[in-house]
């Protein structure tokens, strides 16, 4: 026992916390950033919140001047873009990292220098959106961003703060996307196969892969608008060929999967939290999965619902009630499910599960105002009045905000070692329950009776006064219930009792270590055999004489002077490696603050300091990617391999990078796909393309540089090929012609820029032209970055990295096969349509 | 005016044998509808009612020839169990020739005689949301339907004894020049992805209107390429499928570039087709209102069955081993809260 107390000591100092004041922006472990993420989201709950209360003052009597209707419109905008952006999805995000190592079985997650990046960014975009207030440049276009109003013509430096902030925050959204779907792919404990996963993992593994879609899809339409405002380019602009109605479709085919990719993870929380309660497993585990898959499923073809008043084809209306109706059914599925665990039971009514039924209550409620609205007449009437307000409202604090009050009561035990009261929990629910029905049930009526949403006060003979006082008093009790909880959470933190490993007696793996947990989570991986792990006795520990048995003992304290942990089988979650894990480094720090700077840059038009943030941000991701000497002198002379017979080093799907890579290709392919279906929208509503003066695209030229392309990822497979029969010069000769054939196509690329008689300021075509273009051709210089790098290394590195090399030769011939793929559709698009179409 | 010139034509270019065959099968349908008989790249001049069966001999032959050789495919199995006297328990291929799948293939292959052939088939020549309809049946609805028969199997099976091994030996010839490649799910999901948006360019949707040559290579392409989708998800027999989660990721994306086709169509200010202009009036639709309903059709209907199909290969991803429950209590154990793994 004392060899093992001290190898816990050793395994303890490996994974400790970095020490001191610059220590604190280099940590990268899950658990520290997951809370940071919380944290930092639940200010921005509060500020939202202040500003929310701010405009119920406002609005409590009618021909009120306490804000003015500027004011009024910069705090809803506000309002709307921290409550969507800077706290739903982070905190979500936050608790996913937080928590999902450790529900699976895993030390940390995948990328844990990510982590530390997508905090940073997000901390970054956050503190600029609200920068603005310092510059009296305050948003004020609402948090949907509609163009022209957008458009540089009708706002300034506002509307700058707004798109940067939030593509800063999107990119951590993504961040945080990639690192969940990969973390719950390859690091799920021996055992848990997909069917296994807590429905709060497998409602993210969905969410992830959304996030990867639907926020690729809104960055794209935010760096196009930003490009209309910062160098003119013609997107948005009618005058110039152009479409306004572009943006909205962009930001809805966003806007609409965003509201699932709120609301998937929180009923997540329900169907962790009611079970416990319920004292039996979740009822209908499968039908509840698959009404997580519709609904994410479904919600991507629905955007479009969100522009019924935007003039669509009056047949459509049909369609999309219908369609609309499905996403219905699948959460009818869910709630019933959690109702029929519920049924017969005899739940405590602590604060978890208080918040869990109100959930169920108001989230009822909001879904049946969904169906009213899904159906086209009715929304024709009550559309942009506080009919809508009531019932996003009650979609989004019923839907979101209280299974987030209810998973933060279940887990802070678990996070803070400590019992919070359950008397100021219950004076919590009921504070913000009767608040949220005072402030939002009124403004179904004022809805019917006809208040539009959005304008700062209303006149005294529309005999509203009562209502909307009745409302501000709600939004009061609310505040008053925050206050409650931060004092709650204060007084548990000094002097709550200390709590134990399970509280709840909860089924999933994080209650089977310690309270607070360390932050390596486990010393031995946990064998899953079930859904509910910690209720099946008889079958969580694998036999000791058995296989997986032995690998548990010689992992058990394992790797020990590095972080690491066990990397399984995507399906089947068999054994596969260890996977090495980054320790603190201000690496991802130092990248944050490169891509803060190019984009206050823009901001502030000083664009010398955005290309010094870029440079700083390109060289930090050199250093973070390539693998470091010291590290790989570590991981070759670990004897895990001999110990485990699992190897530290992998490539293929076995790496925890290959993955990556796969969700990084993902993410550009959807960027692409948005970039040609803005090709195509402006296409189909312009008289003339390309327009008048301007010549058709040179289609020789064209053929050639792209057939280029096409070749160049020909090679780079081929000399995948070659490398793998251990031809290695002629891998090497394959990078070196490919990279070269690649250079050929940057050439006639840019010489069929110059040639054109227009440039991306002339009018849309222009800019769709020179933007996709640009966009591959930058896709373009980073294989050939890939490619260089390989090239240094096959041959020349030690035969023990051999796994490491072929990793990065792996990415870089997926990567060129996905440039090569995008080409072709980028030539399709660019050169051929004009003469087919 | 009744016009009967395409079956016979079509028989005088098949050979002798077949002449009497089709111009007896060609008179007595004539005779019975008609208005079925309507020459090459002739549309009907009037609104297609329920009297205008096509009967194209080349569906008709293809159709008549799988059928054959399906049926003779599983009395062949049938009867090789007989002689064998197999167990009870049924081994892999008696499954993939169980009676539902049978039943699979068989309505599969109306449905395809009724899509092809049925007053759809007419009405198609004069809407683009009914021509959406067929192609949505073709590639949805009946490739899977088909596939999940097997086809491929059977029909080797009921190839007659002597060319079997003729068959057999080409097919070995292919697998050399990359026929395997057709299991590839990246190039299944581009080939099934080019198909559904190039047919859809103005050009190559509006020869197909014009010409029943090109209208029969459009729905063959449309067949062939849903056929190779469905198959890398549904065989039943080939270890080359894929995984269920892979599954779901394959059908999730060929319905985001489905819907955003099906988009473009909805919005577009313009009608694509000139050619259904006129047309479409007699069903009560402007030609724009009918590229609408088609756009809307391919948006939601048409990607039902991918969500149906995701969702039953996310089920079967996520299931658990039926009598799991019973083997395990599932309450929870008292004091299992304190150990530390």
């Amino acid at each position: 026992m004392s060899s093992d107390s001290s190898s816990e000591m050793r395994l303890q100092q490996t994974w400790a916390p970095a020490r001191g004041f610059p220590g604190v922006l280099a940590e990268v472990n899950n658990q520290i950033i997951g809370k940071r993420f919380m944290i930092t989201a639940f200010v921005f709950f509060m500020l939202g919140g202040v500003l929310a209360l701010l405009m119920r003052i406002q609005l409590a009597a009618s021909d009120n001047h306490f804000l003015g209707p500027q004011t009024y419109n910069e705090l809803f905008t506000m309002h709307g873009s921290t409550m969507m952006f800077l706290f739903a999805v982070p905190f979500l995000e936050g608790l996913a990292l937080y928590l999902l190592p450790m529900m699976i079985g895993a030390r940390d997650v995948a990328f844990p220098r990510l982590t530390a990046y997508g905090y940073w960014l997000y901390l970054f975009g956050g503190v600029l959106f609200y920068a603005s207030f310092l510059f009296g440049a305050v948003p004020d276009i609402g948090w949907f961003g509609y163009t022209p109003l957008s458009t540089s013509r009708f706002t300034g430096l506002s509307t700058d703060f707004w798109l940067l902030g939030l593509s800063l925050v999107e990119v951590a959204g993504l961040t945080a996307a990639i690192e969940i779907v990969v973390t719950i792919l390859k690091f799920r404990a021996p055992g848990m196969t997909i069917g296994r996963l807590p429905l709060f993992i497998l409602s993210l593994l969905v969410v992830g892969v959304m996030i990867l879609i639907a926020f690729t899809v809104l960055l794209t339409a935010t760096v196009l608008l930003e490009l209309d405002r910062a160098t003119n380019t013609a997107f948005f602009d009618v005058e110039r060929g152009g479409n306004n109605l572009l943006w909205q479709h962009l930001f809805w085919f966003f806007g609409h999967p965003e509201v699932y990719i709120m609301f998937l993870p929180a009923t997540g929380i329900i169907s962790m939290v009611i079970p416990v309660f319920a004292r039996r497993p979740v009822v209908g585990y499968v039908l509840i999965a698959a009404a997580i898959l519709v609904t994410g499923f479904v919600s991507f073809g629905l955007w479009v619902h969100h522009m019924f008043a935007a003039g669509l084809p009056a047949l459509s209306m049909t369609f999309f009630t219908a369609a609309s109706l499905m996403i219905a059914i699948a959460s009818g599925v869910q709630v019933f499910a959690w109702i029929a665990t519920l049924w017969g039971s005899r739940p405590e009514l602590k604060p978890p599960f208080l918040f869990a039924l109100g959930f169920m209550f108001l989230f009822v409620l909001g879904g049946l105002t969904g169906v009213m609205v899904a159906v086209v007449p009715f929304d024709q009437q009550v559309h942009d009045t506080y009919f809508i307000v009531a019932h996003f409202h009650y979609v989004l604090i019923g839907g979101v905000l209280f299974p987030i009050f209810s998973g933060v009561y279940y887990w802070l035990p678990k996070m803070t070692g400590r019992l919070f009261s359950d008397s100021l929990g219950r004076l919590n629910f009921w504070l913000t329950f009767i608040g949220f029905n005072l402030t939002f049930f009124p403004m179904h009526i004022m809805g019917f009776l006809g208040m539009p949403r959005r304008v700062y006060t209303y006149p005294r003979h529309l005999e509203l006064d009562g209502y909307n006082l009745l409302s501000t008093f709600g939004a009061g009790l609310m505040s008053i219930g925050a206050v409650v909880f931060l004092y709650d959470l204060v007084r548990g933190l000094t002097r709550g009792e200390a709590a134990s490993d399970n509280p709840w007696d909860g089924d999933s793996l994080e209650w089977s270590v310690s309270s607070p947990p360390p932050n390596f989570g486990f010393i031995r991986f946990p064998v899953v055999t079930g859904r509910h792990p910690l209720w099946q006795a008889d079958v969580t520990e694998a036999p000791d004489d058995s296989a997986l048995g032995r690998l548990r003992e010689a992992l058990a304290f394992e790797p020990q002077t590095w972080r690491g942990t066990m990397v399984t089988d995507a399906t089947d979650a068999t054994p596969q490696a260890i996977q090495y894990l980054a320790s603190p480094t201000f690496v991802p720090m130092w990248a944050a603050v490169g891509t803060l700077a190019a984009a206050v840059g823009v901001l502030a038009q000083a664009y010398i300091l955005s290309a010094a943030g870029l440079a700083v941000l390109i060289i930090s991701v050199f250093i973070w990617l390539l693998p470091r000497e010291s590290v790989m002198r570590r991981l070759r002379e670990s004897e895990l391999p001999a110990s485990t017979g699992l190897p530290v080093l992998s490539s293929g799907s076995v790496a925890t990078g290959w993955w990556g890579m796969v969700g990084f290709l993902t993410l550009l392919g959807s960027s692409f796909a948005a970039l040609i279906y803005s090709y195509f929208y402006i296409r189909l509503f312009s008289p003339q393309w390309p327009p008048s003066g301007s010549d058709l695209p040179n289609l020789p030229l064209g053929s050639a540089a792209y057939a280029c392309l096409v070749v160049a990822g020909v090679i780079h497979c081929w000399g995948m090929s070659r490398f793998r029969a251990a031809a290695e010069s002629s891998a090497r000769a394959a990078l070196v012609i490919g990279s070269a054939v690649a250079v050929g196509f940057l050439a006639l690329q840019g010489w069929d820029w110059s040639r054109q008689n227009f440039t991306h300021q002339s009018h849309a075509y222009g800019s769709l032209y020179f933007v996709i273009s640009g966009t591959l051709s930058l896709l373009v210089v980073l294989g050939l970055a890939f490619s260089l790098t390989c090239l240094k290394r096959i041959g020349r590195t030690d035969r023990r990295d051999l796994a490491n090399v072929t990793l990065h030769l792996e990415m870089t011939q997926m990567l060129w096969a996905t440039i090569s793929v995008i080409g072709v559709l980028v030539f399709l698009t660019l050169y051929a349509t004009p003469y087919l179409l | 005016m009744v016009r009967c010139r395409r079956p016979i034509a079509t028989a005088a270019a098949l050979g002798d044998w077949t002449r009497p065959i089709l111009t007896s099968v060609g008179g007595l349908t004539c005779w019975l509808f008609p208005g079925v008989c309507r020459a090459d790249g002739v549309v009907l001049e009037r609104r297609a009612d329920w009297s205008d069966w096509s009967f194209d001999p080349v569906i008709l032959i293809n159709v008549c020839l799988v059928i054959w050789l399906y049926s003779r495919g599983r009395s062949w199995w049938r009867s090789r169990d007989q002689v064998r006297n197999l167990s009870a328990r049924p081994t892999g291929i008696q499954r993939v020739l169980s009676r539902p799948r049978a039943l699979s293939f068989w309505v599969g292959m109306l449905l395809l005689v009724v899509t092809l052939l049925s007053p759809l088939d007419a009405m198609a020549g004069q809407l683009s949301s009914a021509h959406m309809v067929q192609h949505m049946l073709l590639m949805t609805v009946i490739a899977p339907l088909l596939i999940m028969g097997a086809p491929g199997l059977v029909c080797f099976c009921g190839i007659p004894e002597f060319s079997r091994k003729l068959f057999a030996r080409s097919r070995r010839l292919l697998d050399r020049f990359g026929w395997r490649s057709l299991w590839n799910p990246w190039l299944v999901w581009m080939t099934y992805a080019t198909a559904m948006w190039a047919w859809h360019l103005p050009w190559p949707y509006q020869a197909a209107l014009r010409n029943r040559t090109v209208h029969d290579l459009q729905h063959a392409s449309f067949l062939v390429a849903a056929l190779l989708f469905w198959r890398v998800l549904l065989d039943p027999v080939s270890r080359r499928r894929l995984g269920q989660g892979q599954a779901v990721l394959f059908l999730f994306t060929t319905t985001l570039h489905a819907t955003v086709l099906g988009v473009l169509m909805t919005i577009s200010p313009r009608p694509w087709y000139p050619a259904y202009a006129g047309r479409t009036e007699w069903w009560g639709l402007t030609a724009l209102e009918d590229q609408q309903l088609a756009g809307l059709i391919m948006w939601m209907p048409a990607c039902v069955p991918y969500l149906a199909f995701a969702v039953v290969a996310f089920v079967r991803l996520v299931s658990e081993p039926s009598d799991f429950a019973a083997r395990h209590s599932l309450t929870p154990v008292a004091g299992m809260g304190g150990g530390r793994s």
